[in-house]
Order: structure tokens, then C-alpha cells, then sequence
């Protein structure tokens, strides 16, 4: 008898998860009121950012040129959206990295509770979802959460005078500033969809423009 | 605002975490962000009440321990206020060394090669040092653990590896640390390297790591695996099968394994492991004699003769990553079928509605 061998399964399985991945990735950016085209070009800006190089800025401060294209990915979503709601999605970004500080210097220093990969990603949907329920604030809120909180390790180095380099997130598919928005959509949408079946489809419209 | 019932649930949900922190807020004496206090360590006790484990490492219920001699421990009660958790005794464990050459056919990945490949080295926590040498805990920069670090990239490449040893800094020292190395580590994987290591110091009594192996003091080394890992099953492999390796070369050389909580990168590799070399307390010079003998354990491992393959076990670790996958598959199949429906409520029409159709047929 024939039998598969783990390689091969071990491979195809890892294919549909990047696959079902990207098509979730998709479906999320879908839902942000995004055209097909704007949010394959996001995926694909994503794809990409994995293999570009860290530039120095100066200061210590370094980027990696793939975190440039988050950054603008999300200046577009700030861009593309009525004042309102960048208003609303720079504030949750801001709480977003407010929680992430705090948790990083309160919390022990190794993982466990609140894995620190994940946190942003966890605060910006709660977060969004608790503010005005928008998908896009999430997903912004992911992406410049991350920003923020390597920002105030940035700055927190250069008061103590320690010359080290700070990556500015980073552009890398498995890096925390690239899970982050999408987890943060992801937790939005969940808390929203049991809501909304607990509610038994009689939710009414609320919050943001982009909101349920 | 008043919150209607509906809106309670994600407020619940955010209290719900505001409690997860509160507590860990209460199980944390140190300010921002240091290990435990020196003087202060959980005391693991096994069931009999005797010390199984004492580390500056947060302890979680569930966290399992496997000890020098192979006996694994489950935590099953933390006492934070007293610095204290039980354990119940899961079972003895025969290990077994699985061919490397397995572990890479398991991950989707060639044989091994048969030169001497590439080792990665980082230090997550920069600023960890060894108080009888460096006269401090903690040194805001490279601290102790770089030197380290370095005797071990040293021994290593004695021994005709190549190194890629990181120094990058991810300071502050706080739990962010982890964010940012995850940069180096993306880095330092795109490199190529057999295997992957987060060299790091523990927290403990000097008596705890002391072991005297070829009439010296060295200081053992402990290895700690993420249990949030989604590679859990093939890096307990891994760790078992370089602590079976230690074990006949040098007993006593590995204290144990950890089993935390947490990922710890791991997730990017399931050949990476964290290693605690020594605590605090021990001299820097012993903790960099015993991970320079860990160097012999690592090369016999990924380029030395290797234990025959272990047939079922290693199928069955095959095996149960594989479930694995298919669990996280099939979760993100179902995740993608709900929103691509637009809801659960549309969702569960849009099954109905088709196993309706095939009754009518």
C-alpha cells in the first residue's frame, strides 16, 4: 500500500495554510472596503517586504524597506477614509501602543501571559472593536501599534544614552508588525460576528463607516 | 454610555483580560521588567514536596518539567505569593535520540548534509549577566551572557562549524525583547543555519546549576521549549534528543527541559532552543566552560554518528505534527467559510441550505 510520505503531506499542508492565509488576508482587506485590486497589492507589498533589506536611518534608528510598505499600507487606509475615522484609527493606534508599553515593562520579561509577538495585534482589535467597531482602525492600529511601541524603546535607549540600533518593525510575512493587523481584524470580527449572533441578525448599524 | 447585554460580551472580554493582568501584575515584585528579585525564585516542588526546580522564570499551571533523571513533572498549582508550585508526576520518559536526518524529513526539508553546516547564536536578553564576575545582575548593554555567547560560538567552531553569532541588542530588558529579536532571528534564519540558539542566563540559587563534570566546576545547562509553538512535537524531539546525547557524554551536563508557556520565537524554527547557561549567581567562567561542553553534545548530534533511526516514535512525532496542521488547517478553513459568508448566521444558511438541497434530491 501506497503510503504518503510526512514530507510530502508535511509540505501540501503547509501550502493550503499560506494559501487559506492569504485568502483570509485577502477577505479581511476585502472588508475594509478595499477593491480586489488594492488589497492583492497589499498582500502582495507583504509577500515582498519579506525579502527586502533594514536601511539605517541614522541615530540608530533603522527600517526595514518591507515595514516602509506596511507604513504605507496604512497611510493609505488613513488616506482613503473620511477624517472621522482616521481620527478614531490614529487614537486606537495610540491606545494600542500605550497598552503594549505598559505590558512590556509591567509584565515578566519572558512570554507567557500575553505572548509579546502578539499583544498589539490583540489590543488594536479589542480596542477598535470597543471604539467604533471598525475593521479598518483594527488593521491600522495593528500595523502603527507595533510602530509606536519601537518608537518609545527608540527614544527610552536614547535618554539612557545606549547606543543600539532599534529596527522600526519590521517587513518580514512572520514579524510582528505583519500578523498584528490581521490578528487585530480577525479578534474584531469575531467579537463582532458573536455578538451578532447572539443578537440573532437584528443588529443595528453603529460607529464607524466601515463598522458592520 | 449604558451597554446593552449584547455589548456586555466584548466589555467582559476586556475586563477578562484586565484580570489576566491584574494577577500577573500581583505575581510581578520587580519594576519594570526584571527577572525576580535576587533572593527570590519559584521553588518547584515535586509531589512528595522535595525541590524539583528553582528558577527566575514565571511559572504557569500546565508548564511541565522534565528533570535530569528523564521523570516529567506537570505544574498543577502556582502559589505566586509564596513563590511556590506543585507538580504532579506525569511519567518517566525513555528518551531516544531521532536522527537528525528524520527531524528534516519530518519538516519538509533535504537530508542533512554531510559537511559541517552553520550554527546561529543571539542573545534575547542582552543585558543578563553573572554577579560573582561581573560584579552586577544586569548590565544595561552587553552583558555577561555575550561572553558566553561568545565561548560558545568559539567551541563550536573549533570544532570546524560555522558560526553566525548575532550580537544585535533588543534592549530594553522587558518582555519586548522578544518582538524584537524575532527581527534577528528572521535574519539570522535567512542565513541557512542547521540550528538555532537563544542563549540566556536563568535566575536560581548557585547551587542549582553547579555540576562538577572532568574534576571542574561548570555550570549545566538547561533548555527551555515554548509550549505555544506549533512545532512542540518535533522541538521536544529535538531537546530530548541532544539531553540523550548530554546525558551519555556528559551526565549531569543538562539539568532538564522546561516546558513554558509562551513561544519564544520557537515558532519560526522547530530546530531553535533557548538555553540557560548557568544562573546569575554562578561564575561567568563556569557557565562558559559547561556551554562550550554543550558544543561537543551539539556536533555529535547534527554532524557526529547518529542513533539508528527510531522507527515508530519518530513516525509517531511525524505523525502528530501532521494533526496538528490539519487541526490549524481546518480552524482556518472554517474561519475563512464563516466570514466569506458574511457570518456565522449566513454561514450556517449557506450549509443548511446545501445539505437541504442533496435531501430534496
Amino acid at each position: 500500500m501506497n503510503q504518503i510520505q510526512p514530507f510530502t503531506s508535511v509540505f501540501l499542508l503547509a501550502l493550503v495554510s499560506i494559501l487559506i492565509f492569504l485568502g483570509l488576508g485577502q477577505r479581511v482587506l476585502d472588508r475594509m472596503r478595499l477593491t480586489d485590486t488594492a488589497a492583492l497589492l497589499i498582500l502582495a507589498a507583504m509577500i515582498a517586504g519579506h525579502f527586502f533589506p533594514t536601511i539605517n536611518l541614522g541615530l540608530h534608528l533603522r527600517v526595514n524597506l518591507g515595514s516602509v510598505a506596511l507604513l504605507g499600507i496604512a497611510a493609505y487606509l488613513l488616506l482613503t477614509t473620511s477624517p472621522r475615522e482616521s481620527a478614531s484609527a490614529l487614537g486606537i493606534s495610540l491606545a494600542t501602543a500605550l497598552l503594549v508599553v505598559i505590558t512590556d515593562k509591567v509584565l515578566p520579561p519572558d512570554p507567557g501571559l500575553l505572548d509579546p509577538v502578539f499583544s498589539a495585534g490583540i489590543f488594536a482589535g479589542l480596542l477598535a472593536y470597543l471604539w467604533n467597531r471598525s475593521r479598518r482602525g483594527a488593521f491600522i492600529a495593528g500595523i502603527l501599534g507595533v510602530f509606536l511601541a519601537d518608537l518609545v524603546a527608540f527614544i527610552q535607549l536614547l535618554v539612557q544614552g545606549i547606543n543600539q540600533p532599534i529596527v522600526l518593525g519590521s517587513g518580514g510575512m512572520f514579524s510582528s508588525a505583519v500578523i498584528c493587523p490581521f490578528l487585530a481584524v480577525f479578534i474584531a470580527e469575531v467579537i463582532g460576528e458573536v455578538r451578532e449572533f447572539l443578537h440573532k441578525g437584528t443588529l443595528t448599524e453603529q460607529g464607524g463607516d466601515d463598522s458592520e | 454610555m449604558i451597554l446593552n447585554r449584547y455589548e456586555l460580551i466584548p466589555f467582559l472580554i476586556l475586563l477578562f483580560v484586565i484580570n489576566l493582568f491584574g494577577t500577573a501584575l500581583a505575581d510581578s515584585d520587580d519594576d519594570w521588567g526584571g527577572f525576580l528579585p535576587s533572593g527570590q525564585y519559584y521553588t518547584i516542588l515535586d509531589p512528595d514536596g522535595e525541590v524539583l526546580l528553582e528558577t527566575g522564570r514565571m511559572v504557569y499551571v500546565e508548564d511541565q518539567y522534565l528533570d535530569s533523571q528523564n521523570r516529567l513533572y506537570e505544574v498543577i498549582e502556582v502559589d505566586a505569593e509564596a513563590g511556590i508550585a506543585r507538580t504532579e508526576f506525569v511519567g518517566e520518559v525513555e528518551l531516544e535520540v531521532v536522527p537528525l536526518t528524520e527531524l528534516r524529513k519530518a519538516l519538509g526539508l533535504r537530508a542533512a548534509k554531510a559537511e559541517k553546516g552553520t550554527m546561529a547564536i543571539y542573545h534575547t536578553h542582552n543585558a543578563e549577566s553573572y554577579v560573582p564576575t561581573d560584579g552586577t545582575d544586569s548590565i544595561n548593554g552587553k552583558g555577561g551572557i555575550h561572553q558566553v555567547g561568545k565561548a560558545f560560538a568559539k567551541a563550536l567552531q573549533e570544532r570546524g562549524i560555522k558560526i553566525e553569532y548575532s550580537e544585535q541588542l533588543h534592549l530594553p530588558h522587558d518582555r519586548g525583547a522578544y518582538r524584537r529579536s524575532r527581527e534577528t532571528v528572521l535574519e539570522l534564519l535567512s542565513k541557512e543555519p542547521d540550528a538555532i540558539f537563544d542563549v540566556h542566563r536563568d535566575a536560581a540559587p548557585q547551587h542549582y546549576y553547579a555540576v562538577q563534570l572532568n574534576d571542574e566546576w561548570v555550570t549545566s545547562v538547561q533548555f527551555v521549549v515554548g509550549r505555544q509553538n506549533q512545532n512542540l512535537s518535533l522541538n521536544r524531539q529535538y531537546a530530548q534528543s541532544l539531553k540523550k546525547i548530554s546525558d551519555e557524554l556528559y551526565p549531569g551536563l543538562i539539568k532538564g527541559i522546561y516546558f513554558g508557556r509562551g513561544n519564544y520565537n520557537q515558532d519560526l524554527s522547530p530546530l531553535s532552543l533557548l538555553l540557560e547557561a548557568g544562573a546569575h549567581t554562578n561564575n561567568r567562567s563556569a557557565a562558559e566552560r559547561g556551554i562550550s561542553l554543550f558544543a561537543e553534545v551539539v556536533d555529535l548530534y547534527f554532524y557526529g554518528p547518529t542513533a539508528e533511526a527510531a522507527g515508530s516514535e519518530q513516525n509517531k512525532t511525524a505523525r502528530r505534527s501532521i494533526y496538528g496542521l490539519v487541526a490549524f488547517v481546518s480552524a482556518g478553513a472554517v474561519v475563512f467559510f464563516v466570514i466569506n459568508s458574511g457570518g456565522f448566521s449566513a454561514a450556517w444558511k449557506r450549509m443548511a441550505g446545501r445539505f437541504g438541497r442533496r435531501r430534496l434530491k
